[in-house]
């Protein structure tokens, strides 16, 4: 029954490119409690009065978590290079039981829940497919893009160089890229590209997605065009981070929700024209 | 012999420090983090009698010394609170102090009734004085006529211990501390939120959209101090201590101002075991000092 409070060490620290780090933590309880979309909350130290949450972006060999430095909380959690205090994990995560065929869409460090979801679906993926075997489902697991699992995944970054995701990575495992310069993949944002590429999506598979407020929006408009559902991880500020201060409602399609408990990830059918206006 | 032991009116409470309405939600999401029965009391978030679906987002800002909100009493009702919660506090053997508002005296006296035969429950404590809901809770909290009138009628239809939430938005606090004990209250907390506010020079909107919010943490912890100094001045009742509280230093400062007890409110956030980490302090303070029983700290400012 979560959550935990955990003090964990910090195993890891890579600055992929300024002001963006990833950090592998030392956690055993947490790391084995969380599910693909559910986060945890940082304190930043005494000088902080509310702790920061992060989406968990992988949970297999301690945590795993993507830390972009927006503020002053974030640029002290940064210098924490021994042992950070974790609270986790949280939320409700994302549904991936009975899937046929998904598109995984990440915008920024909106990258880093959906890396984990995609590392789950391909293990059930496994054992959905036990023809495959051993050898093959492993390998499958390496590969993001997939046509066989109808399971791509789509990244959108400014530029080339703000790829929250190694190149060798993501040329290997077949992430498509857009950056907004075009340096990288297609020029032009994740919407743009989808409305470019119908293959992506007209086998009408279902769509994951996190990222920033504007990205969400315009992916919202597009696939109530299409016709498409799916789960979006959205964000907001928070205090308590496990739905008891009631401070980080959005106005949903019936009423407001928590983004710390009922969501952060959400149905596409309860998202509302209003859910982007705070 | 508990040294911790302290007594709030008719209530008798394992240790003197409780979690403060709103920011424990209603106890049970603590589980996993804390033994939830080690707690002197757990007040409940404030339960209205229909369901309250709150105020508009943005509610919350943080502050380099707390932070504000408006949640707008946001609550699932007395129905569903004594349905889906009570049963589980009761499990875990939490001593409970349900939190009540209303928009009209009538309503607070509902919610009692509707109360006062459920087991598991020691006390209510009334919410006169939450800033974030623009008409009813300011006026009761800031009025000595309403503030008698509500607690009287409260009284009237409580027979459990009644404690009464000061807000710390007024001139004179130790008039209304009078109205409240004229009106029958056990006790008294000091006090709720202190009204703050906070604008972005970027879009020169407020942070909160209603621009008042209700502003707690260790910014308010002098400011509330002070009120209950005032209090005790004014009143002789038990007075629980609220406001700030981030260590079990900032308890004793109240205690020893003179309240019986303390609420631990949004320090909670940052820190989930706030509350047991306090008992646990306190506990080795008084080890320390050799001090055999808390009520001979209470109230000792030289």
């Amino acid at each position: 029954m979560a959550p935990f409070l955990e003090k964990a060490k910090v195993k890891h620290k890579e600055e992929i490119f300024p002001g963006l780090y990833i950090f592998k933590l030392d956690s055993e309880i947490i790391a084995s409690y969380s599910q693909p979309g559910q986060f945890v909350e940082a304190d930043p130290g005494e000088s902080f009065f509310l702790r920061r949450p992060f989406s968990i972006q992988e949970a297999e060999d301690g945590l795993e978590i993507l830390v972009k430095v927006v503020g002053r909380g974030t640029a002290e959690l940064v210098k924490n290079e021994t042992e950070w205090n974790i609270l986790g994990p949280l939320g409700r995560g994302f549904d991936f039981q009975n899937l046929n065929g998904a598109l995984l869409i990440g915008g920024g460090v909106g990258v880093a829940p959906l890396k984990f979801l995609y590392k789950r679906m391909t293990r059930r993926q496994y054992f959905r497919q036990p023809h495959l075997g051993l050898d093959k489902a492993v390998e499958q697991a390496s590969f993001w893009g997939d046509e066989r699992t109808r399971i791509r995944f789509v990244i959108g970054a400014k530029t080339k160089s703000e790829i929250p995701i190694a190149e060798t990575d993501y040329i290997r495992q077949k992430v498509i890229v857009s950056t907004d310069d075009g340096s990288e993949g297609f020029r032009g944002t994740v919407v743009d590209m989808l409305k470019a590429q119908s293959k992506l999506w007209e086998d009408n598979p279902k769509i994951y997605a996190c990222g920033p407020a504007p990205m969400l929006k315009a992916l919202y408009e597009f696939m109530l065009e299409k016709g498409l559902d799916g789960q979006f991880s959205l964000e907001n500020r928070m205090a308590c981070g496990m739905g008891v201060c009631q401070g980080c409602a959005i106005p949903m399609k019936n009423g407001y929700k928590l983004v710390c408990k009922d969501g952060p990830v959400f149905d596409f059918k309860d998202l509302d024209e209003r859910t982007w206006m705070i | 012999m508990n040294k911790l032991e302290v007594k709030i009116g008719s209530l008798t409470l394992k240790n003197p420090v409780m979690t403060a309405s709103g920011t424990f939600g209603y106890g049970d999401e603590y589980i996993s983090l804390l033994d939830i029965s080690k707690l002197g009391a757990i007040v409940t978030k404030t339960l209205t009698m229909e369901p309250r679906a709150g105020n508009p987002a943005p509610r919350i800002w943080e502050l380099p010394y707390g932070m504000l909100n408006s949640i707008g009493l946001a609550n699932i009702g007395v129905h569903r609170f004594i349905s889906e919660k009570l049963p589980i506090l009761r499990d875990y053997e939490a001593t409970v102090i349900a939190n009540i508002a209303s928009a009209d005296v009538a309503g607070y006296t509902e919610v009692i009734k509707i109360l006062e035969n459920e087991k598991g429950i020691s006390a209510y404590e009334l919410n006169v004085s939450c800033p974030n809901v623009e008409k009813e809770g300011m006026a009761f909290g800031a009025d000595v006529e309403t503030l008698l009138e509500v607690t009287r009628r409260c009284r009237e239809a409580a027979d459990k211990c009644l404690i009464v939430k000061l807000t710390p938005n007024v001139y004179d606090i130790g008039s209304l501390a009078q109205a409240a004990v004229e009106g029958g209250a056990d006790a008294l907390t000091v006090a709720n939120t202190v009204l703050g506010m906070a604008v972005d020079i970027e879009s020169r909107k407020p942070r909160i959209p209603s621009a008042l919010a209700g502003y707690s943490g260790p910014g308010i912890k002098p400011v509330n101090l002070a009120k209950l100094y005032q209090v005790r001045k004014a009143v002789d009742v038990p007075l629980i201590g609220c406001g700030g509280i981030m260590n079990y230093r900032d308890a004793l400062e109240y205690m020893i101002t003179g309240a019986a007890a303390v609420q631990i409110g949004s320090g909670t956030y940052k820190n989930p075991r706030l509350a047991v980490e306090v008992i646990d302090d306190m506990e080795r303070y008084l080890n320390e000092k050799g001090i055999d029983d808390i009520d001979n700290l209470i109230g000792t400012m030289k």
